[in-house]
């Protein structure tokens, strides 16, 4: 009899969750309990849902997402989602276990009646309970909602505390993390009408389906095709949209997104967004079941030079939770070229601290309530890459190195466009699908070292 | 103070353990306890259970200070506590007067995910049964307690009722509501074995039957499974749930009561679970019927047909109960009147109207015609590989990757080893021969796989690194080019005819690249008329010095012999391989090919190489092109110019034959139970006469003599001329049941302008995704329609075959070509539909797979495809007798996009059909087409 208990890779620390009450719902209102971030227990929001039953449907599949393994399946992951106060509207966030599937809840001004009162982002308590409650939620007048304690719960602490301990894997942080970059380079692929978008996401495959699909648009509606050709949108692992279900018949659009893909492309991200028109929700997949958002290494990309890392605290010291980031207006306010704010965002990104909205196909103001920044110091293709090019395993010659890692040896290229290849099984499965491999990053900062030397 | 004495662990000698530990002081079991956790870390690949672990567990729990020391020692990978060690630990505790029992267990409890064979939950739940403790809060151990009710690991409570059991069970209380929380946990419901009382179901009832004594709240268990239910799980665990709620039997008030949960579930839960929620509420009174509207919008979405119907028939029922609120229902009735299936929209059109709605416009009629875009067109293939590093690169991903899956990788890859090979071969093997070690598994060939090339292309690249190998494997490659010459270039029948003549071609290639690594100093010509059978140049090149004749050879002679260093300006070695092709369809431009070989001068090229970049070429006699060929003066000039005056290829004779299955041949004849009882294969045969006998095989009557066109000269003679064919007009069928098994996506490159051919050839492969329910097959379908030329009655035959496989991808597959070949204008929508019909008539397909992939290409904008597919199949599948299922869809998709059919049409058998006096769905369906079509009955 065994029981793997694999550790996953990278640091594992543990989250504590201290709520001053668990969450609850009802007929009375949905009152949310939060803990973390600006403050231990914030207050973002007191005031009115518009819309209660596609509200109650939207936050019941992030609490969904928050603690599914779509892949591999075991003992349900419980890190709760996190909500962020913008200026006008919540965002409420989460990452499925297996660091697959990013879900998002943005309820829209339109959605909310009331008062945004603290900006900042916070974990938010889910329990059995409150997900029963929200499930029963219906009927169409609007429903009180609270983010945070109130003056009472605040007041009367008797033994109603929440506290909950769970490891916080670092891969979960990182793909917090990737899943920005990655979106950033999407664009709208198609918009269904929620009739032909249930029909669509009926039709597909169950939860226990892996397969990589593709689909393009055809008259009014997808349709599935076998090859990637242009304009298609990657739908890898079809089951992870069960979580669009609930809200699918309060929406009234379908959005669909994915990067551009050209004939023959390796399976990408995609994100399927439902709009109620009070409420957008946004699930992005990543390219494969089996692969977490972790391990993409979009973020290893743009190996932050120093300067990039000036940049972008000067920027993330500018923004002010804004809905969405104006780039334009953010250069001006640094006065720096709208480029060198873009990378410094993506920068901020890798660390948690902005997200990315591809409807409004810009940033938003978000600081994740974990340590972000050092699950992606600590990436283990990067930790093994300063390994291999501290000992002295990459011997640069011209436009191209090689790399001795063990007894293997292995060719590292620099193309004309900049980018790196190398000869390692790796590589070869993703050509540079999931980002630069080990034996890439160790050439890059040996590069970066030499030139340094040389100067 | 005495040492504790481990051996008594090992023999598993509790008693003596337990005396020894009591005898020992404080320190000594401070000590012990140090010594303990020392002792499972040395032996931590132990496998603890039984006596050995119970005597383990005596020492730990008689000496360790805390809850956390002895779960330290208790919990290792291999630690199996169960029934048999409970005694061990409770008596040892109440001897010692432990105090953290109850930590311990729930230590234990949370250190494992699950709990498969149900031994830890069996040691627990005893030890908490003994102390009188409550239930841990782990999620397994629910379903632990599940399982065990099922099986109870004390025997002696096996044979009692399971009500009985349950009844007195100490964790009833705490676990059973908990049974709705746990995801999954409602599979564990249902029993294993259904031999006893109350069969599988008998927990279900044992519940239901102290619900009813009142032993357990009903409510409870009523919220539970609604909530359960609303909140989703498995399809397996779901099912157990709908059992319990029905043995609940709630009364109509009970319903009432929840009619929120139950409209809920109504409106989204899965199909079983909606029903059961619509039958449960029609019985309830005093329902809100707003309520109920609101949820009826959503059910009339839905796309299960009897649920739609029921819902239709009730608010029907609704409308006539409150004649004032009749308005409302004929709006929420009006929702239905675009769903999919047609005659629920008309039922709703009917319903709707017949209570006062406003009927509903029509549905959109389909545009006449299809509306597709145009072809993408042509995708040049990706720049040569310049440098050994990319080679290497390739080759990693050639066998990181699936190997094979692909033409065009390979092409790229054999065509650069020739070139960098030449060039400075030690660089080759710097940058290739760390990758073609580290992917050394899986590159040796399959020998149980006639057309397996791993081996051959795995030889080719160790030949090119290393002068050695190449001399080694001379042997084998000159073997694979001799059994080409006879069965490509001579016409002997092959001894398997699964393998297609282009996948030998392909062979021979790789052959001839690995015999000229072996020797790169001989570059061998291809011969002028010699007139003597056999020394073709088609051969081997290294054989005999005949295929070194100089006849005919103009210019600079061949550099022959000077010594080890290779890559002569202009020869193969230089120029790369001529058939390598410039677009990704495997598509040659001629234009490249008179460049290569100016650049070859006198240098004769490959045979096998040369023979794959003529079959490259577009088809079609070009004189300016046949000019510039001759005019490089050269043999290989004069033969592309013969080739380019002929028209190529000669087009083909197509005999289509319907196979049936062959007889069994034993009663253990298994492979006979998995052959389709019909199958449809595209034989080929060349345009002119045979003057040799038919060859062996179904349907084949010979190969091609000459070369139509009177510009192949006579002096070559007949098998020459032969040769032209290649021996890809007229091979052998392949017997029914074999298909290669994926290496026909290969084809569709090497026969690039010839798409009908390479389509015969892989038919066997498409056919198989249907009839045999193989995956994949289908994969070459869109690729045929990328490539060029006729495609023959093989290709649409191939399409009808994939729009009905088993499996989703290969069917999109079919309708990617199917879209692909009709926006081009080259598909025939009637050859693939009335093969379609025959097949699906003698129940060899099952049309209804063809329904999803047919709706699609018509909403894709292909609707008179469509129509004309089906106007040809349905013929057959009406005469059939019955009619096989998923006839009635088919005729309403016909109906649907009857109005883009190009003309009148008359299907035979329609009107009958549609005159018959019958209710059924088939007759209903029939008229609705007649009706479409403009026709009366």
């Amino acid at each position: 009899m065994s029981y793997p208990r694999a550790s996953l890779t990278g640091v594992s620390v543990v989250q504590q969750y201290r709520y001053l009450a668990p969450s609850t719902a009802g007929d009375g209102g949905v009152d949310l309990q939060t803990c973390g971030g600006p403050a231990a227990n914030p207050r973002f929001f007191a005031g009115f849902l518009t819309t209660p039953a596609a509200a109650a449907a939207g936050l019941l599949a992030v609490a969904d997402v928050a603690r599914t393994r779509y892949f591999q399946p075991r003992d349900p992951a419980s890190l709760d989602p996190v909500v962020t106060g913008s200026a006008d509207r919540l965002r409420f966030e989460s990452f499925s276990g297996c660091c697959g599937v990013y879900a998002r809840l943005d309820a829209l001004p339109a959605g909310l009646d009331g008062e945004v009162l603290g900006h900042g982002t916070t974990n938010v308590d889910v329990n059995p309970p409150l997900r029963e409650a929200l499930a029963r939620i219906a009927g169409l007048d609007p429903l009180h909602l609270s983010v945070g304690p109130d003056d009472l719960t605040a007041s009367t602490l008797d033994g109603t505390v929440v506290e909950k301990k769970v490891p916080l894997p670092a891969r979960w942080l990182r793909g917090f993390a990737e899943v920005q970059v990655l979106s950033a380079g999407f664009d709208l692929r198609a918009e269904l009408t929620a009739a032909e978008a249930g029909a669509f996401l009926r039709r597909l495959p169950g939860a226990n389906d892996r397969s990589v699909l593709w689909a393009v648009p055809a008259g009014r509606s997808l349709r599935l095709t076998s090859r990637p050709v242009p304009g298609a949108v990657c739908l890898a692992g079809a089951g992870r949209l069960a979580a669009l279900r609930g809200l699918l018949r309060h929406s009234r659009s379908l959005r669909v997104y994915g990067p551009p893909v050209p004939a023959g492309s390796p399976p990408v991200a995609s994100a399927w967004e439902l709009d109620t028109g009070a409420l957008r929700l946004t699930l992005t997949l990543s390219p494969e079941p089996h692969r977490g958002f972790s391990g993409e290494g979009a973020a290893l990309a743009s190996l932050a030079g120093d300067d990039v890392a000036d940049d972008a605290e000067l920027v993330g010291a500018l923004l002010s939770w804004d809905p969405t980031i104006d780039v334009a207006d953010l250069a001006a306010a640094a006065g720096l070229e709208p480029g060198r704010v873009r990378a410094a965002l993506a920068q901020l990104g890798t660390a948690g601290r902005v997200g990315y909205d591809v409807a409004d196909a810009a940033y938003f103001h978000r600081v994740l309530p974990y340590d972000a920044a050092r699950a992606e110091r600590d990436n283990p293709r990067l930790v093994g890459a300063r390994a291999l090019a501290e000992s002295g395993a990459v011997t640069l010659d011209g436009s191209a190195a090689t790399v001795r890692s063990g007894d293997q040896t292995y060719r590292v290229r620099r193309l004309p466009d900049g980018a790196l290849t190398c000869t390692c099984p790796w590589w070869a499965k993703h050509r540079g699908g999931r980002g630069p491999c080990k034996h890439a990053l160790a050439v890059t900062i040996a590069a970066a070292t030499a030139t340094a030397g040389t100067a | 103070m005495t040492a504790f004495d481990f051996e008594l662990i090992r023999q598993g000698r509790v008693a003596a353990v337990s005396v020894e530990v009591a005898a020992l002081d404080d320190a000594g079991r401070a000590k012990t306890a140090r010594d303990l956790l020392a002792y499972v870390k040395r032996r931590a690949e132990n496998h603890w259970r039984g006596d050995e672990l119970s005597a383990l567990a005596v020492a730990t729990i008689g000496c360790v200070p805390s809850a956390a020391a002895a779960a330290r020692i208790l919990t290792g990978r291999w630690m199996s506590p169960g029934r048999d060690t409970v005694d061990a630990v409770v008596t040892t505790a109440r001897a010692r007067g432990v105090t953290w029992l109850p930590e311990l267990v729930t230590r234990l409890a949370d250190r494992r995910p699950t709990d498969e064979d149900g031994r830890l939950w069996a040691f627990i739940a005893l030890v908490l049964a003994a102390e009188g403790l409550p239930a841990p809060a782990t999620d397994w151990f629910v379903l632990g307690w599940l399982s065990d009710l099922g099986f109870p690991a004390e025997e002696r409570l096996r044979s009692r009722p399971i009500a009985e059991r349950l009844r007195t069970d100490p964790f009833l209380d705490a676990l059973l509501p908990r049974v709705f929380t746990v995801a999954g946990a409602g599979e564990r419901l249902t029993m294993w074995e259904s031999s006893r009382p109350g069969g599988k179901l008998a927990l279900i009832q044992a519940i239901a039957e102290l619900a009813a004594e009142g032993r357990v709240d009903r409510d409870m268990l009523l919220r539970g499974c609604l909530g359960r239910l609303l909140h989703g799980d498995r399809p397996a665990a779901v099912r157990p749930l709908l059992a319990l709620l029905s043995a609940l039997a709630p009364a109509p008030a009970e319903v009432a009561a929840h009619a929120g949960d139950y409209l809920r579930l109504l409106a989204d839960a899965p199909s079983p679970v909606a029903t059961a929620a619509q039958k449960a509420l029609r019985t309830a009174p005093d329902l809100d019927l707003d309520a109920v509207l609101e949820a009826s919008k959503a059910v009339l979405r839905r796309p299960d047909k009897a649920l739609v119907r029921a819902q239709l028939t009730w608010l029907d029922a609704l409308a006539r109960r409150h004649p004032a609120r009749a308005a409302d229902v004929a709006a929420a009735l009006a929702e239905a009147a675009d769903h999919p299936a047609v005659e629920l929209r008309e039922r709703a059109t009917v319903l709707a109207a017949r209570h006062g709605g406003a009927t509903p416009v029509a549905v959109v009629a389909v545009a006449a015609g299809d509306d597709l875009p145009p072809p993408p067109p042509p995708v040049p293939a990706p720049p040569p590989i310049t440098d050994p590093d990319e080679l290497a690169e390739e080759v990693a991903a050639f066998y990181s990757g699936r190997p094979f899956a692909a033409l065009l990788p390979l092409e790229r890859i054999a065509d650069a080893v020739v070139r960098l090979s030449a060039a400075d071969r030690p660089a080759l093997r710097a940058a290739l021969l760390p990758v073609l070690e580290r992917h050394r598994d899986g590159m040796g060939e399959h020998r149980w796989d006639p057309c397996c090339l791993c081996g051959t292309f795995t030889g080719v690249l160790h030949s090119a690194t290393d002068v050695q190998q190449a001399t080694a494997r001379r042997g084998g490659w000159a073997a694979l080019l001799a059994a080409a010459r006879r069965f490509l270039a001579l016409g002997e029948p092959a001894p398997d005819p699964r393998v297609a003549p282009p996948h030998r071609l392909l062979r021979a290639r790789l052959a001839e690249i690995g015999m000229h690594a072996a020797r790169p100093d001989v570059v061998p010509r291809l011969s002028g008329s010699t007139g003597s059978t056999g020394s073709t140049g088609l051969g081997a090149p290294a054989g005999r010095g005949g295929s070194a004749d100089l006849v005919g050879s103009v210019g600079a002679s061949a550099p022959v012999g000077s010594g080890g260093s290779a890559g002569q300006v202009g020869s193969i070695a230089t120029v790369g391989l001529l058939a390598a092709p410039t677009w990704a369809n495997g598509a040659l431009d001629t234009a490249v090919l008179l460049d290569r070989l100016a650049v070859l001068g006198g240098h004769e090229p490959w045979p096998w190489d040369f023979t794959q970049a003529l079959l490259r070429l577009p088809p079609g006699i070009d004189e300016p092109s046949a000019a510039r060929a001759e005019a490089l003066g050269t043999t290989a000039g004069a033969r592309v110019a013969a080739w380019l005056r002929t028209g190529g290829l000669p087009s083909p004779r197509w005999h289509v034959e319907t196979v049936s299955r062959r007889p069994r041949k034993h009663a253990g004849d298994y492979e006979h139970d998995s052959l389709p009882l019909l199958r449809v294969q595209v034989g080929t045969s060349a345009a002119a006469t045979a003057s040799r006998p038919p060859r062996s095989g179904a349907v084949t009557t010979g190969l091609s003599v000459a070369a139509p066109g009177s510009a192949a000269p006579a002096a070559r003679g007949a098998d020459a001329a032969e040769a032209e064919s290649f021996g890809l007009l007229g091979s052998a069928l392949p017997t029914v049941g074999g298909g290669t098994g994926g290496w026909h996506v290969l084809w569709p490159g090497l026969l690039p302008w010839h798409r009908g051919l390479a389509a015969a050839h892989a038919l066997p492969d498409v056919a198989a995704t249907a009839d045999m329910d193989r995956r994949g097959g289908a994969a070459v379908l869109p690729m045929l329609a990328e490539a060029a030329g006729d495609p023959g009655p093989a290709l649409p035959i191939a399409v009808a075959y994939g729009l009905a496989a088993r499996h989703e991808a290969d069917r999109v597959a079919a309708l990617d070509a199917l879209l692909l070949l009709a926006a081009a204008g080259s598909f025939d929508a009637e050859t693939a539909g009335r093969h379609l019909g025959v097949l699906a008539a003698g129940g060899a397909v099952t049309p209804a797979r063809a329904l999803q992939p047919l709706r699609d290409a018509a909403a894709a904008g292909a609707p008179r495809t469509v129509f004309r597919l089906l106007a040809a199949a349905l013929p057959a599948l009406l005469a059939a007798a019955p009619p096989p299922r998923g006839t009635p869809d088919l005729l309403t998709l016909a109906a649907e996009t009857a109005p883009a059919a190009p003309g009148p049409v008359e299907i035979p058998g329609l009107a009958d059909l549609a005159a018959r006096r019958s209710g059924s769905r088939l007759t209903a369906e029939a008229r609705r087409l007649s009706t479409a079509l403009g026709l009366k009955f």
